[in-house]
């Protein structure tokens, strides 16, 4: 019995013990390489070519409306914009921010997505997030709580733009759809009308509010004011854009803009992504050219005993 | 006898051991013993208890400087104003963290406490309150008779009185411990082993002892009993240690006393952990995360003046941050602590962790090597088997006379013989420091033993030299032929092999079934001895603590024992006193005297007093002084007269010629004493023996007074037989860079002779022999040597060995070490000889401080420990020898030839791995993370995080924790296949070069750039100077942009862990593509709970639903890696390393032969 006890402590020979299972193990052969290399080439510059193409073939008008002498703050003003050339459908109107920190740390955690989904909090250490704006006037008191609270619902942007052709006539423009649909389905509902708190505002759904709750990433962005589908032909020649200026960007030295544009496949007008695939493949189909050429005219044999070191 | 009782005598406090009672009749409640402080034998080696655990590790993990550093950055992220991640991204990991090094510590120590359990719980026969009764080992005290029975262990430090076997021998097995086979030797005093169990029990006697020490192999103590006030001496042979693993073997049993317990037990008291050795790995490692803490300290502070300089500029005058008008101060400390924890996870925390498991792995690989464990002893033992069936043969055809009676149990010898065939087959390496595996890559130095070590330690008689002839047939009974046919040369043949069969230390042992002896002992070399006097009919029949027996030529021969001189390392001689019994002598005396019967009663019935002055009796038979040892030692203890005799020029000329064939060789030598010598030696040798201070130079001192004036007998040459595969083994370790040095005693031209054999010396390599008798001739060789051997003008070297003895070793550590080690160091290989184990580790030391190159020792036994000890690794051989070797090294091997496997298979393995998980590590932490700081100068820098908590939290324990792991437990940068056939590879991992700062410094530099590509790579393609415009016009968000980022970098990050990886077995596969799975997993969920991560809902999903997300995670991916891979490409290609060409010859070699099966060469 004490021997048959010995045995089981021999140490086992499969092949996991042993370091023995089955591997591959590559050696960057060169034919191989060479031929991804001018693959990666073949198939890259062409995607990049239509990508650019695509980048294009978006229209992009962008028209600074703050620094406009006849748009002040506090005033309404039209604005004549002849456009070189017809814009299919469908045209995205955007507004455009820059130097607006949506970024800033405090600015981005200040709110509470429970109150967004239409609950009533009433619970402090909860509503917490939303500092410096949870109460009108800094209490605790349950009947002051801001709906909706936070920084990012309390500086909602709130110029309105409208288009109008050039006789003057508006233009068709739907609000439908410039948020994301779970957006629209999960995270936002209306608050109660007669819930708890100072109630400035209980449309939750409306999709302006949800389009400026999603921050931005960077301190320059565009968001989604309107679409134009289409209904009375494409966009073309000279449109008037009605502007009613209310929101103060000045003190930070921010720029207002509207945009006017179209979409490919690949998104919006950005050709970096284009110019990004073509050098990558330019430079794999070089690198493969040159290898060939290499191996070519003097080629290192794998596995060779010149190269050792001890053969020099 | 009378045993009376005595009153107990207050004696004056010593600075000692309190003195251990003995009283009859002790009882539990008058145990004069339980008083005097002595330990309990309660062990425990646990370092918790169940209620301290929780504090304790956590105090012991705390101890970590990261984990201190983790845990300020939770404390960090705690405090809402200042941290810009939410808590669980610095408390999961650390808990994690914290949890798997507690769940192992806690582990580690159940094991423990379940060892101390069992061996607390085990039950002994202790004398109490007039009986042997079973006491649990816990209970045990100070004092104690007790009583062993074969096969028990040992529960304390016990001091043997008596045993069941003749003279009170009985013999322990440590070979559960470290596979040795011979059985050790101990022995009761005759003084306590002639007295009845009765009469032990009744004893009434004082034991002063040493106080407790650590030291194994030495104990000093003092029997006095109380009746008739006689004293004698203990010393080691009697203390049996509570060792684990060591048992009580072929004995019935022992009745002994307990001396030391518990904690006092020299077991405890060498348990002491020896002190961390660490590696060049971890010392670089160390520093490397200094750099990067630093490197992040200086991001932090440039973080922080910008921030405050956004605040004062910008953020106060935008109305829509409503900011808090702080301080500067203020400011300034609130944006330094939150970018200190937005950028604290450039440092990988979970690392250390990692590493610590992993280099467990790697140990158990080590383990489990086949070609480094029990395959090799089937050989081994196979071998073993034959030349003593040759011997049985031989034996068979000659002797006739019947066997004499066993010592023992002879059934118990039949079964320890089967266990201990089958414990050499299921024995393999052990691995005690894995902290060292990437170390054994970088080794330079080897240092080695060499008997026990390279040698089998197992001795043949090859030759011998007697009265001027030289007989090579001994083991052929060429020398029972000459005494049998009456040459000139009989007598001195007779007096020759009377020497071998009675001048030694072995152990017979005597199978009833068949009736052979055969002979156990410590050294193998008498051993050798013994079988071939026994081959030529001078057969060593028994040794009893008064008598000693041969057969010579089928007539038994008895002789009175009256002093054993043992050999030790620095004696290098043994002796033995005996006096003639020939019971033959009265028949054949034509003046007989009757012998006086009443005298031969008084000394066999006085034998516990010295005994008395023998001037007046007359004894028939002369005292012969038998003597052996190493001919340096016996030839200046030869009489006048030999030493000019023409018998010694001869026999010295023989020995030359033994040394230059490699043999070992011993003088045998004899004298005759006189009865009044005798008589004033043996006194004086009783009283030196009980004194407790100076024993043993006096001891000394008067053995050296009796062993000298000797007749030269002869001269015997053994063949001290090399290990399987040491040649090969040595040449394939200095063709891979390292150089090899054998430090041995032998004398020089045995050493020379053993250094060409085992190839350390080649005929092509010139020899440096330095071999100097003052320090002014050893300053002058040394410096001949560096002029003829060192080239100053072209600084090419010739390769050289050299050949040193001790004593010029003493002047060369004493005055020219400089000199010495400029030759040195250029030597290729070198022999050291006569060297003594103290100078074993002061050469280790000399070599491992001037040359500041990583030094392992390798050896067997007790001599090597403290240069195992010194050196940067230690490994023991697990032999004959002892344990000590094995006992005291970071890595134990069965043979030397499997050192060229653990240091250039697993050595150079671990070295592969480890630096490519560590480097990994810190370029996968720093590309992710660092993506962070770039997003702040786009967000008014306020610390605010690019990614969202989650991700941060799972990167490093979910996402991206496997790979470097299974790099650290699978990668192998050439097969192992190739590295047996080419030493030379070994090279490239030795210099460290995979792990130099400036490779960790390139992999920091390659994290930047895809922490730059990955981040403004995002910037650009967010519509230039916008926002991420999809196919429906729709914009995306900081959410959707952070989603993004985090894709890029993980799916990058997990590639190029997949570009660095040569070797790819299917767990590998699965770590790799599973990863990418488990982040998609993560991030999906991350998306789908609305009520608990409303920010991230639906944005993974989203961003899975817009084409430009792919075309985006494509192009990035390879921004990133193209210039890595391209880079490695060249380099591969341009100049490629030794091991990438030789790997290339395998591969293409095996698939040609793809119906071949491979076969395993081995080291």
């Amino acid at each position: 019995m004490a021997i048959d006890k010995d045995s089981s402590k021999r140490p086992a020979n499969t092949a996991f013990k042993q370091q023995r299972l089955k591997a591959w193990e590559p050696i960057l052969t060169p034919g191989p390489v060479i031929i991804a290399f001018i693959v990666i080439g073949i198939v890259f510059i062409p995607i990049g070519a239509a990508i650019i193409n695509s980048s294009n073939k978006v229209l992009e008008h962008v028209i600074r409306y703050d620094d406009n002498p006849n748009c002040q703050l506090g005033q309404k003003c039209t604005i004549n914009y002849t456009l070189p050339t017809e814009m299919e459908s469908p045209v995205y109107l955007y507004y455009k921010l820059d130097n607006f920190y949506q970024n800033h740390r405090r600015y981005v955690k200040s709110r509470n997505d429970d109150q967004l989904r239409g609950i009533e909090v009433t619970d402090f250490s909860k509503l917490k997030d939303c500092e410096p704006l949870i109460t009108t006037d800094g209490s605790e008191d349950v009947n002051k709580i801001l709906v909706p609270c936070g920084l990012i619902a309390n500086s909602v942007f709130n110029d309105s733009i409208s288009l109008a052709d050039a006789s003057g006539n508006l233009i068709n423009l739907t609000k439908k759809g410039i948020a994301w649909q779970s957006d629209i389905d999960k995270k936002f509902k209306n608050y109660p009308e007669n819930g708890v708190g100072v109630i400035n505002f209980s449309n939750f759904e409306d999709e302006d509010f949800i389009v400026w709750m999603r921050t931005a990433a960077l301190p320059d962005f565009k968001k989604l004011y309107r679409i134009y589908h289409g209904q009375n032909g494409p966009l073309s020649g000279t449109i008037q854009i009605r502007i009613d200026n209310k929101y103060p960007v000045a003190s930070f030295d921010g720029k207002k803009y509207v945009v006017l544009s179209t979409t490919s496949w690949i998104g919006g007008k950005n050709p970096f992504l284009g110019y990004a695939y073509i050098i990558v493949g330019i430079i794999c189909f070089v690198q493969g050219v040159v290898f060939a050429i290499k191996h070519k005219i003097s080629p290192r044999v794998l596995g060779s005993p010149k190269y050792l070191e001890w053969n020099k | 006898m009378k045993l009376g009782k005595l009153k107990i005598r207050r004696k004056k406090a010593r600075p000692s051991y309190p003195i251990i009672e003995i009283r009859p009749n002790k009882t539990t409640e008058n145990d004069v013993n339980k008083s005097k402080g002595y330990k309990s034998n309660d062990i425990s080696t646990t370092k918790y208890t169940r209620y301290n655990f929780i504090f304790k590790n956590l105090f012991e993990q705390f101890k970590r400087i990261t984990n201190i550093y983790f845990a300020a950055i939770c404390v960090i992220t705690l405090i809402p104003q200042v941290s810009p991640l939410s808590p669980v991204t610095s408390l999961l990991p650390l808990i994690f963290v914290l949890v798997v090094t507690a769940l192992k510590e806690a582990f580690e120590d159940y094991r423990r406490y379940k060892a101390d359990k069992a061996s607390n719980y085990t039950q002994y026969q202790v004398y109490r309150d007039g009986s042997f009764r079973l006491i649990k080992s816990k209970h045990i005290c100070v004092g104690d008779f007790i009583r062993i029975d074969n096969d028990q262990a040992f529960p304390s430090d016990i001091l043997v009185l008596s045993s069941n076997l003749e003279d009170g021998i009985c013999y322990v097995e440590t070979s559960q411990l470290d596979g040795e086979t011979n059985l050790k030797l101990f022995k009761a005093a005759k003084e306590t082993n002639s007295l009845t169990q009765e009469q032990l029990l009744d004893l009434n006697a004082n034991i002063e002892c040493e106080l407790p020490n650590n030291n194994l192999y030495k104990f000093k103590g003092k029997f006095t009993l109380q009746n008739d006030n006689s004293t004698f001496s203990l010393s080691e042979k009697q203390l049996m240690l509570r060792v684990s693993g060591a048992r009580l073997r072929n004995t019935h049993f022992i009745i002994g006393i307990v001396l030391y317990c518990g904690k006092d037990t020299k077991l405890s008291l060498n348990q002491k952990n020896p002190p961390s050795k660490f590696s060049t790995i971890e010392t670089r490692l160390g520093r490397s995360v200094i750099g990067i803490f630093c490197f992040k300290v200086v991001l932090v502070i440039i973080a922080t003046v910008l921030s405050s300089l956004f605040e004062f500029n910008t953020a106060r005058d935008s109305w829509y941050l409503r900011s808090d008008f702080d301080s500067l101060g203020f400011t300034i400390v609130k944006n330094f602590v939150s970018y200190f924890a937005i950028l604290s996870f450039l440092i990988p925390m979970s690392l250390m962790v990692t590493l610590e498991v992993v280099k467990v792995s790697q140990a158990k690989y080590m383990e489990w090597d086949v070609k480094m464990s029990y395959k090799e002893n089937k050989k081994y033992e196979k071998q073993i088997e034959q030349p003593q069936e040759e011997l049985k043969i031989k034996n068979e055809d000659k002797t006739t006379t019947t066997t004499i009676s066993p010592n023992g149990d002879i059934e118990l010898s039949n079964i320890v013989a089967k266990k201990e065939k089958s414990k050499i087959l299921n024995k393999y390496m052990s691995v005690k420091n894995s902290n060292l595996n990437d170390e054994l890559a970088l080794i330079k130095y080897i240092f080695s033993d060499k008997t026990g070590t390279l040698t089998e330690n197992r001795m043949l008689f090859s030759k011998c030299s007697i009265n001027g002839t030289c007989f090579d047939g001994a083991m052929n009974q060429q020398l029972l032929d000459e005494v049998t046919s009456k040459t000139k040369n009989e007598e001195s043949i007779r007096e020759f092999l009377l020497n071998m069969s009675l001048c030694h230390a072995a152990v017979s042992d005597v199978n009833e079934e068949t009736g052979k002896i055969t002979y156990q002992s410590q050294s193998p070399d008498e051993i050798a001895l013994c079988d071939c006097a026994k081959i030529n009919q001078f057969e060593f029949i028994n040794r009893t603590s008064t008598h000693a027996q041969i057969r010579v030529m089928g007539e038994d021969k008895q002789y009175q024992l009256l002093a054993i001189m043992e050999f030790s390392s620095d004696r290098r001689r043994m002796s033995i006193l005996l006096r003639e019994e020939d019971e033959n002598n009265d028949n054949n005396s034509t003046e007989t005297t009757p012998i006086d019967d009443s005298s031969t009663t008084d000394i066999d019935g006085n034998l516990l007093t010295p005994p008395p002055q023998l001037t007046n009796l007359k004894k028939k038979g002369k005292i012969i002084l038998y003597s052996k040892g190493a001919d340096s030692i016996m030839m200046e203890r030869l009489s006048e007269k030999e030493s000019n005799s023409e018998l010694l020029e001869q026999t010295k000329e023989h020995i030359s010629q033994f040394s230059r064939e490699g043999l070992r060789t011993l003088i045998l030598a004899k004298r005759e004493i006189s009865q009044e010598e005798y008589s004033n030696w043996s006194q004086q040798y009783h009283e030196a023996s009980t004194l407790i201070h100076d024993r043993e130079a006096e001891m000394e001192r008067l053995n050296d007074q009796i062993e000298r004036g000797f007749e030269l007998v002869g001269c015997t040459a053994i063949e001290d037989k090399l290990q399987d595969g040491v040649p090969e083994t040595i040449d394939y370790l200095l063709k891979a860079n390292i150089k090899v040095w054998i430090i041995t005693g032998d004398k020089q031209e045995t050493a020379i002779n053993i250094g060409y054999s085992c190839k350390l010396l080649v005929p092509e390599i010139p020899i440096i022999i330095i071999n100097a008798e003052s320090t002014e001739e050893c300053g002058t060789q040394i410096k001949r040597a560096i002029e003829n051997f060192i080239d100053p003008e072209t600084q090419v070297d010739k390769k050289v060995s050299m050949v040193i003895n001790g004593e010029s070793l003493t002047f060369v550590l004493k005055d020219h070490s400089a000199d010495f080690l400029k030759i040195a160091a250029k030597c290729h290989s070198v022999v050291a000889c006569r060297v003594t184990p103290l100078q074993k580790a002061l050469i280790v030391r000399l070599v491992k401080k001037s040359t500041k190159e990583v030094c392992l020792s390798i050896g067997d036994g007790a001599n090597d420990v403290s240069m195992i000890q010194e050196a940067h690794i230690g490994v023991g051989i697990f032999g004959n020898e002892g344990t000590q070797a094995a006992r005291a090294s970071d890595y134990a091997l069965l043979r030397f030839r499997h050192l060229a496997r653990l240091i250039t298979v697993h050595g150079r393995y671990s070295m592969v791995r480890n630096s490519l998980c560590i480097k990994y590590s810190f370029y996968k932490n720093m590309a992710f993370f660092l993506c962070q700081f770039w997003f702040s100068i786009y967000s008014g820098w306020t610390a605010m995080t690019l990614y969202d908590s989650w991700i941060v939290t799972t990167f490093n324990i979910l996402m991206t924790s496997v790979p470097p792991y299974f790099m650290a437990l699978f990668e192998k940068d050439v097969n192992e296949k190739i590295i047996p056939k080419n030493p030379h590879l070994f090279k490239e991992v030795q210099d460290c070069h995979l792990f130099q700062y400036r490779s960790i410094l390139n992999w920091l530099i390659g994290a930047l750039y895809h922490s730059v590509v990955f981040f403004f790579g995002l910037y650009f393609f967010l519509d230039g100077s916008g926002d991420m415009v999809n196919q429906w016009g729709r914009i995306g968000g900081k959410e959707l942009a952070g989603s993004f980022c985090a894709t890029f970098a993980v799916l990058s990050i997990l590639l190029k862990a997949a570009i660095e990886i040569k070797h790819w077995n299917f767990i590998v596969h699965i770590g790799i593509w599973g990863s990418v799975i488990v982040y998609l997993v993560i991030s999906l969920v991350d998306s789908s709970i609305i009520t608990q991560i409303p920010n991230m809902y639906w944005v993974f999903i989203y961003a899975l639903h817009l084409l430009k997300f792919y075309v985006m995670v494509i192009i990035m991916i390879f921004i990133a890696l193209v210039p890595d891979f391209t880079l490695k490409f060249v380099r591969r290609h341009l100049s490629p390393t030794n091991s990438n060409i030789e790997q290339e010859k395998y591969i293409l070699n095996r698939g040609k032969n793809k119906n071949n099966i491979d076969n395993d060469e081995e080291i």
